[in-house]
C-alpha cells in the first residue's frame, strides 16, 4: 500500500525539553473541558490556565499562513449555544487550495468552527453568532444570503458514513437532482468523474444501481466524499472523517484527502494527530471555543511556539 | 439453567420456572424464606404464561367459533361468495322475464319465478375497498404533513406535546360521537352545500357523468337516472373514516420520521437541498416505516363500523360514483346482525365478519413488521 511522504515524519516534537515529573500525566484522554481551578497545570500552561479563567487570549497566528492568499476568512467569530459560549471570537485565514486541519480535545469547538462555516448549526436550537466568516469575499452570514446556494458551494463529509437509502449512482448525483438536473448523460458522466476523484470508481462501476446501503463503512464514506465533490465545491468540509472507521479504511481516505487536496481546498476537523500531521499543510490548535496556535502543519508539529500546543501534539496534554 | 437445580429441593416443585434456575444454584441449602419466595415467582410466573397463552386462545377460538358458524354460507358458497352481489335474506317471487326483458305471459298471466334466498360479499368488499382507499387519499398526506410537522417545526415552536396530544387525543374520541356528528353536521352540509357545488363543477366534465347518474333496469327498461345526493354516501363515509384514521397514521408517522437520523437530514442540507427537499429525503429514509403506518390506518379503516354505518347509506350494491350509498362489511354487521334470525342469512354475515378479520389480521401483521423495528416499537 503506498504510504503518502507526509506519514514518514514523526509526529513528536524535534525539541528536547526536561520534563517536571508533575505533568507527567497518567491518561491522555483526561477529560479537560470542564473548567478548573484558575492554575490548575501549575503553571506550566499559561494559555490554557488564562483559557481557563475565562479569557481570550490573543492565538499564535505564525506569519506562514497570514501571509497565503485565502478563500475563507474567519473573523473574531463568536457563537452562542443558548447561553453557552461555544466559539470565542476565532480568527483564522483558510488558505486556497491547501487543506487545513482543526485540531484539540472534545468540546474545543473545532465541529462547531467547521459546522458555521455551511451554516448547518443554524438548524440548531438557540444558536446566535457574531462576528464573520467569508467565503471568496463574501459573507456568509449577511443578511439575505441565499443558504441553499452557500452550502452548494460548499462539500461536506459527516463523522460516520450518511449514504442515502438509494442506489450509489444516485446518491452521487444527488445533489445534481435536488438542483433539478434531468439530462442522463451530464448525471452520469458527473457520477462518473466524482467517483473517480474519491477512488471509488474501479469497485463500484459494475454495481451504481445497487444500494449504497451495501457497502463498507469504509466505501460508504468514500461515496460521502464523492457526493460531496460532484458539484465541485470552492471548499470541502469534513468533519472528523474516519472517526467511525478501521485503521485500514482510514488509511485510503486519507490518501483520497491528500489527492483531493490537489484539487480543493479542504477544512478538515480531526481528533486524531497523525492524521492532521500526515495530510494537512496548515493546522490549528484550538481550546475552550479559542484558537491557541495556527500555522503551517510542519511548524505545529515540531517548532510550536506554544508549550501547549507542543504537549498537546505529543500527546502529554489533552 | 434447569440442569443446575436439581439438587435443591425447590426444583421439585411442578411450577418451577426456568428463570429462577440460577437463582436456585447460589441459594441453595437457605432457609425456608427463599424457598417461599421462589414458591411466589414460580406462581406469579405461571399466572404470566396462563394470562399469555390465555389472549392466544381468545384469538384461536374466535377464529375457530367464526369459521364454525358461518360454515353453512361457506358450504353453500363456497368462495363465489366473495365474487357474488346477491344479498337475498328471503325467497322472492317476481314475474319472470325473457332475454328482451318482455315478460313471459301464461294464459295472459305472468310467469312468476321464484329466487332463493343468496348472499355474496362482493357490494361489501367493494365497498369497503373503496371507502378505506378514499379514506386514505385523504389522511395519508395530511397524516404526513402534520407527522412532518410534529418532528421539524412543532419543536422550534415549543408546542410539539400540546400538538401531539390534541391528535391523539382525536383517537380517544368514540366512533359514536364521530357518527352523530357526521349525520347530523357532515352529511346534511355536503347535502346542501358541497354537493351541489361538486355536481356544478364536476358534470359538465367529460367522461365524469358517471359521477352523478346510475344506470338501472327498472321493469326490464335500462335507464339513466340522477343520483339523488343526500350526502349519505361513500364519499361523507370515507371522509369520517379519513378524520378517524388520521390520529394513528400521525402519529405512527411521528414516531417513525423521529428514528430518522440527524446524518440524514443534515446530510442533504449540506449538499443543499430545500427544507421540503431535506423533508422528502426523511420521509424516504423512512418509506417501510410510514407503508406501515398507513397499513395500521387501513387496517381500522376496513374495520370501523359504528360512524361509517350511520353516513354511508347502508345500500348494497356496486356503483362507480362516490355519491351513491354504499354498504361497507362492518356496516353490513351492524345492520342486520340483529334481525337475521335465518340460518343462512346468520352464517353468510358470519362469513363476511371472517373476511373481515382475515384482512385485519393480514394488515396487522405487515404493518407492523414494516414498522417495528423503525421505531423499535410501536407505541398506541
Amino acid at each position: 500500500m503506498p504510504v503518502s511522504p507526509l506519514m514518514t515524519q514523526p509526529p513528536t516534537s524535534a525539541k528536547p525539553q526536561p520534563e517536571p515529573p508533575q505533568v507527567e500525566l497518567p491518561a491522555r484522554k483526561r477529560p479537560i473541558a470542564s473548567v478548573g481551578p484558575a492554575n490548575a497545570s501549575g503553571g506550566q500552561y499559561p494559555v490554557i490556565d488564562a483559557i481557563k479563567r475565562g479569557e481570550t487570549p490573543e492565538p499564535r497566528r505564525h506569519e506562514s499562513v497570514m501571509g497565503v492568499p485565502s478563500i475563507l476568512e474567519v473573523r473574531d467569530f463568536q457563537l452562542w449555544y443558548g447561553q453557552n459560549k461555544a466559539l470565542h471570537g476565532v480568527t483564522m485565514p483558510i488558505a486556497e487550495g491547501k487543506i487545513t486541519s482543526i485540531i484539540g480535545p472534545s468540546g474545543c469547538g473545532k465541529s462547531t468552527l467547521l459546522r458555521s462555516v455551511n451554516r448547518l448549526n443554524d438548524l440548531v436550537d438557540g444558536v446566535r453568532t457574531a462576528g464573520s466568516i467569508s467565503l471568496k469575499g463574501e459573507d456568509v452570514y449577511a443578511r439575505g444570503v441565499d443558504v441553499i446556494s452557500l452550502r452548494k458551494r460548499l462539500g461536506m463529509v459527516f463523522q460516520k458514513p450518511n449514504p442515502f437509502p438509494m442506489s450509489i449512482f444516485e446518491n452521487v448525483v444527488y445533489a445534481l437532482r435536488i438542483s433539478g438536473e434531468r439530462r442522463k448523460s451530464v448525471l452520469e458522466a458527473a457520477c462518473e468523474k466524482a467517483l473517480r476523484q474519491a477512488a471509488l470508481w474501479d469497485e463500484v462501476k459494475d454495481r451504481l444501481k445497487s444500494s449504497a446501503m451495501g457497502m463498507s463503512g469504509g466505501q460508504q464514506q468514500r461515496l460521502c466524499i464523492a457526493r460531496a465533490i460532484v458539484c465541485e465545491p470552492q471548499v470541502l468540509l469534513l468533519d472528523e472523517p474516519c472517526s467511525a472507521l478501521d485503521p485500514i479504511a482510514t488509511l485510503r481516505i486519507e490518501e483520497l484527502i491528500l489527492e483531493i487536496g490537489q484539487r480543493y481546498t479542504v477544512l478538515i476537523v480531526t481528533h486524531n494527530m497523525q492524521q492532521a500531521a500526515r495530510v494537512s499543510d496548515f493546522t490549528a490548535f484550538m481550546y475552550l471555543g479559542r484558537l491557541v496556535e495556527y500555522g503551517r502543519t510542519a511548524d505545529i508539529f515540531q517548532l510550536p511556539r506554544l508549550r501547549e500546543t507542543e504537549d498537546y501534539v505529543t500527546g502529554r496534554f489533552g | 439453567m434447569n440442569s443446575a437445580a436439581p439438587a435443591s429441593p425447590a426444583a421439585s416443585q411442578p411450577g418451577w420456572s426456568r428463570e429462577s434456575g440460577g437463582q436456585n444454584r447460589s441459594g441453595s441449602g437457605e432457609t425456608g424464606v427463599s424457598r417461599r419466595a421462589r414458591i411466589g415467582d414460580a406462581v406469579l410466573g405461571w399466572a404470566c404464561r396462563l394470562s399469555a397463552a390465555l389472549i392466544a386462545l381468545m384469538l384461536v377460538s374466535l377464529i375457530v367459533v367464526l369459521v364454525h358458524s358461518a360454515w353453512p354460507a361457506i358450504r353453500q358458497f363456497g368462495l363465489g361468495f366473495l365474487v357474488s352481489s346477491d344479498w337475498r335474506a328471503n325467497e322472492i317471487e317476481r314475474p319472470l322475464r325473457d332475454a328482451a326483458g318482455k315478460l313471459v305471459l301464461r294464459d295472459g298471466e305472468p310467469v312468476m319465478e321464484t329466487l332463493a334466498p343468496s348472499f355474496g360479499a362482493l357490494p361489501v368488499i367493494w365497498g369497503t375497498a373503496v371507502s378505506s382507499a378514499l379514506a386514505l387519499l385523504i389522511a395519508v398526506p395530511i397524516s404526513l404533513s402534520a407527522a412532518i410537522f410534529l418532528v421539524r417545526v412543532a419543536p422550534k415552536l415549543r408546542i410539539a406535546g400540546a400538538a401531539s396530544f390534541l391528535i391523539e387525543f382525536l383517537a380517544a374520541v368514540p366512533s359514536l360521537a364521530f357518527g352523530i356528528w357526521a349525520l347530523f353536521v357532515l352529511a346534511p352540509f355536503f347535502q346542501n352545500h358541497v354537493g351541489p357545488v361538486l355536481q356544478r363543477v364536476f358534470e359538465p366534465i367529460p367522461g365524469l357523468r358517471w359521477m352523478f347518474y346510475e344506470t338501472v333496469t327498472v321493469a326490464g327498461r335500462t335507464v339513466e337516472r340522477p343520483i339523488p345526493l343526500t350526502g349519505r354516501d361513500l364519499f361523507t363515509g370515507s371522509l369520517i373514516l379519513a378524520i378517524m384514521i388520521l390520529p394513528i397514521v400521525t402519529s405512527v408517522s411521528r414516531d417513525v420520521l423521529k428514528a430518522v437520523p440527524r446524518t440524514q437530514i443534515e446530510g442533504t442540507l449540506a449538499l443543499g437541498a430545500t427544507w421540503w427537499q431535506s423533508c422528502v429525503a426523511m420521509l424516504r429514509y423512512g418509506r417501510s416505516g410510514l407503508l406501515g403506518a398507513i397499513m395500521l390506518g387501513l387496517a381500522r379503516a376496513a374495520g370501523e363500523t359504528m360512524a361509517v354505518t350511520m353516513v354511508i347509506g347502508n345500500n348494497n350494491q356496486i356503483s362507480p360514483s362516490p355519491f351513491a350509498p354504499a354498504q361497507t362489511m362492518a356496516s353490513v354487521l351492524a345492520n342486520e346482525f340483529g334481525e337475521a334470525t335465518e340460518g343462512l342469512h346468520r352464517a353468510s354475515l358470519l362469513y363476511v365478519a371472517l373476511i373481515l378479520l382475515t384482512m385485519s389480521l393480514v394488515f396487522n401483521v405487515v404493518a407492523r413488521r414494516l414498522v417495528v423495528g423503525k421505531v423499535g416499537g410501536v407505541s398506541h
